[in-house]
């Protein structure tokens, strides 16, 4: 909760900077990758949070990260700042909470759409039709295929869940069969 | 009461008769001593001397006046004890007289008793049979309830069974069902399907939202 506070104010500090540099685009990427790399390498994890290792390590060690991700002056000074001051932890949940605010800025949603088999270009594009005519915000979807839906697909925008799947009308029927007296 | 005077006449008479017997013994016993007297001495004394005939009388009124003086002295005790026992005697008649009363009293009334006592007994044997019959009747409707609850249960427990197996074995055929639905699905469902059906639910979708 409390790290969660502390991401909110960070990424509000570094949405009110890409505002002004109209610089959303690059601070997004530069800050998924490193949230990727933080959660995914355990020893970039340690180089920067473990106290051990004196401040101006940490510090060189980050900016080297932030040089080969290409990233501006501005965001290398911001992710140095977190380094000195201790929060290179809370990179994750910046990271998270920033793409909202700028998501909610451009007015788009995120969702993520599962069929049993890939999905066209097209098709996707008609579901991502359908889901901004429904909620009146671009959307940006991401494909997942599971073969164990048979049929059709779920697509889920925030806490909307379209579920046209085989398998969803298959339990209906099942349970309408035990359920009929 | 006749009866007892007769018993007193004829023991005054027999106390007379026993005084005029000892009376003549002794008389008798004198006249044989004197005739023995007279025989063994030959001839010339052949009688008892004057003087022992004296002592002899003498002593026979001698006898008699202490018969006399005892029949007088013993006379009223022997009469009061024999009147007292006659008293006791004739009492104890009279209570034998009144327990023999009562013993028929008591007889008559046993023997009303005993007449009753099949009347009685009938009655009871009546009781004890609307008795018996209340009970068996009771018996039979206790027993026609029970069997009845019984039953109920019975058939309440068989439709509950029923349901449960008919929703086990719905269950079991929709599970059978929907898994031969999704392996045939499966099976025949083409890439023109997985299209046709993802536009025909967005189409579904679309027009709802609209």
């Amino acid at each position: 909760m409390r790290s969660t506070l502390i991401a909110k104010r960070y990424a509000k500090a570094l949405f009110a900077v890409g505002q002004e540099e109209n610089a959303f685009d690059e601070y997004v990427k530069i800050m998924d990758e490193m949230a990727k790399l933080y959660n995914d390498l355990p020893e970039v994890r340690d180089a920067l949070t473990n106290f051990l290792y004196p401040l101006d390590v940490r510090t060189k060690v980050m900016e080297q990260l932030v040089k080969a991700l290409g990233a501006s002056e501005i965001m290398t000074r911001f992710m140095n700042l977190l380094v000195q001051k201790k929060r290179a932890d809370v990179i994750p949940d910046i990271a998270v909470t920033f793409a909202a605010m700028v998501d909610a800025e451009r007015n788009i949603c995120r969702g993520t759409v599962v069929s049993a088999m890939p999905l066209s270009d097209d098709l996707k594009a008609k579901v991502q039709a359908t889901l901004e005519t429904i909620i009146h915000k671009k959307v940006v979807l991401t494909s997942q295929v599971d073969p164990g839906i048979i049929g059709g697909i779920v697509a889920k925008v925030g806490d909307l869940v379209l579920d046209g799947s085989i398998k969803t009308q298959l339990s209906g029927l099942k349970e309408s069969i035990k359920g009929s007296e | 009461m006749g009866g007892l005077s007769d018993m007193q006449k004829r023991r005054n008479w027999q106390g007379v008769t026993i005084v005029a017997l000892t009376v003549l013994v002794v008389l008798a016993g004198a006249s044989v001593i004197y005739a023995s007297g007279a025989g063994g001495h030959g001839g010339s004394k052949s009688f008892i001397s004057p003087e022992k005939l004296k002592d002899l009388l003498w002593r026979v009124l001698n006898f008699t006046g202490l018969v006399i003086i005892l029949v007088m002295a013993l006379k009223k005790p022997l009469t009061n004890a024999l009147h007292d026992r006659r008293h006791s005697i004739v009492r104890q008649f009279e209570e034998l007289d009144i327990q023999k009363a009562e013993a028929e009293k008591k007889y008559k009334e046993y023997e009303a008793k005993i007449a009753t006592l099949d009347a009685e007994v009938k009655s009871i044997i009546e009781a004890a049979l609307a008795q018996g019959e209340s009970e068996k009747k009771r018996i039979i409707e206790e027993a026609n309830r029970a069997a009845g609850d019984i039953k109920r249960k019975a058939e309440m427990a068989v439709q509950y069974e029923v349901a449960l197996a008919t929703r086990r074995l719905r269950a079991e055929v929709a599970d059978q069902a929907v898994q031969m639905a999704e392996e045939i699905i499966s099976r025949n469902l083409l890439e023109s399907d997985q299209i046709r059906l993802v536009e025909n639910y967005l189409e579904k979708v679309g027009g709802l939202k609209q």
